[in-house]
């Protein structure tokens, strides 16, 4: 289960998300694709994979890939957390 | 509180304060933070006892505040400062316990986080009122916030704060200035009644402290950026806003101030401007509030 780090700030401008780990103080940007994979925290990454392909028209191996990307980036800056 | 301890008001909070506390601390919050904004809604109690014991599970962190390290441990909506102050808040309460040689600076980070978990914002901006309204004043240190609102109180204008500003979740602005903080020569250009005075305070910096502050609580028009670089877009424009206010430590007044700054961000229109345009900008945008 992934989940978003207690740490982080979220500015919501419409366009972007924009996160901010309170301890690092460093910045983040999400598109409208990293909106609806964070906003379907707490998720397994199979659930945030079927959150992307319900809202953009992505097959389901893009879309797993898409997601896995993503929580790369998100763990490198620790701005989400994984629960077994 | 014991029956000789004082209430005031601070913000929209009543503020409770022991008559036992150490080092003179009731003086400071009697300066510093007993000015009001509204009817009392909130309780804030500040009060003289032994810290209660530092649980295991607390994260624990140095932080810089005002240049000066402070050691800051976090449990939810706990908060250690320094080991000599304990603070719980929530949205409707907090209670600040003061257990040894608290610090005004300690004193100052757990008020600011109690006036934070009940979503209000602080913003180290100058407030400038008009008729209808307040523009909020950003820039950072140095780039001429004091001079600006000396010039604009020379031109008439109404200062209800040079560097401590606050957002209530309402959108309404008030200020925790008691003066408004000037160097000499600033002074002997813009303010020259008040340059021969003698018996004017000074800060730490030895910046002169006029009571040029006048109290209010007004509507939020509009943020200006003091600065000579172009006014930063999206993201930046979020860790501005976060510069500007700090960062808050519990859990409350996490999520509240990130509502907050959100609101800041997208809500209010805001502007660039410099040490030439500050003043009829200004002018300009109070004429239409």
């Amino acid at each position: 289960m992934w989940m978003k780090a207690v740490d982080v700030l979220e500015t919501d401008l419409g366009d972007e998300l924009v996160l901010m780990h309170a301890g690092l103080s460093e910045m983040f940007t999400l598109n409208s694709a990293g909106r609806v994979v964070w906003q379907a925290l707490p998720a397994a990454e199979a659930q945030l994979a079927q959150a992307l392909t319900e809202v953009f028209e992505v097959d389901d191996i893009t879309a797993a890939q898409d997601v896995r990307v993503l929580l790369d980036e998100l763990v490198a800056r620790t701005l989400v957390t994984h629960a077994p | 509180m014991p029956p000789e301890g004082q209430t005031w008001q601070s913000l929209n909070a009543s503020l409770d304060v022991a008559s036992d506390l150490p080092g003179g601390l009731q003086d400071v919050l009697l300066w510093d933070w007993n000015l009001s904004a509204g009817r009392p809604a909130r309780r804030i109690e500040v009060r003289a006892a032994p810290l209660p014991p530092l649980p295991d599970a607390a994260i624990r962190q140095r932080v810089t505040v005002m240049d000066t390290p402070v050691q800051v441990t976090v449990l939810a909506d706990e908060l250690w400062l320094d080991d000599t102050l304990h603070v719980a808040v929530s949205a409707d309460h907090a209670v600040l316990t003061l257990g040894g040689a608290t610090s005004q600076l300690v004193l100052a980070v757990a008020m600011t986080e109690a006036h934070r978990a009940a979503g209000w914002l602080p913003l180290h901006a100058a407030l400038i009122g008009g008729a209808g309204g307040a523009v909020a004043l950003l820039g950072d240190s140095g780039a001429g916030k004091s001079t600006a609102c000396l010039r604009l109180h020379a031109a008439g204008h109404r200062i209800l704060a040079e560097d401590r500003a606050w957002l209530s979740p309402q959108g309404l602005v008030t200020g925790l200035d008691r003066g408004l903080r000037a160097f000499d020569d600033s002074v002997a250009h813009f303010a020259p009644q008040w340059a021969e005075m003698e018996d004017v305070p000074r800060d730490a910096k030895g910046k002169r402290i006029l009571p040029l502050i006048q109290q209010g609580v007004l509507p939020l028009r509009a943020a200006l950026l003091l600065s000579d670089t172009s006014l930063p877009q999206g993201a930046p424009r979020v860790a501005l806003a976060w510069s500007a206010t700090g960062l808050p430590l519990t859990l409350s007044a996490r999520r509240a101030a990130a509502l907050m700054v959100q609101r800041f961000v997208r809500d209010v229109p805001w502007q660039g401007v410099t040490r030439e345009t500050v003043l009829a900008e200004i002018a300009a945008l109070l004429s239409e509030a």
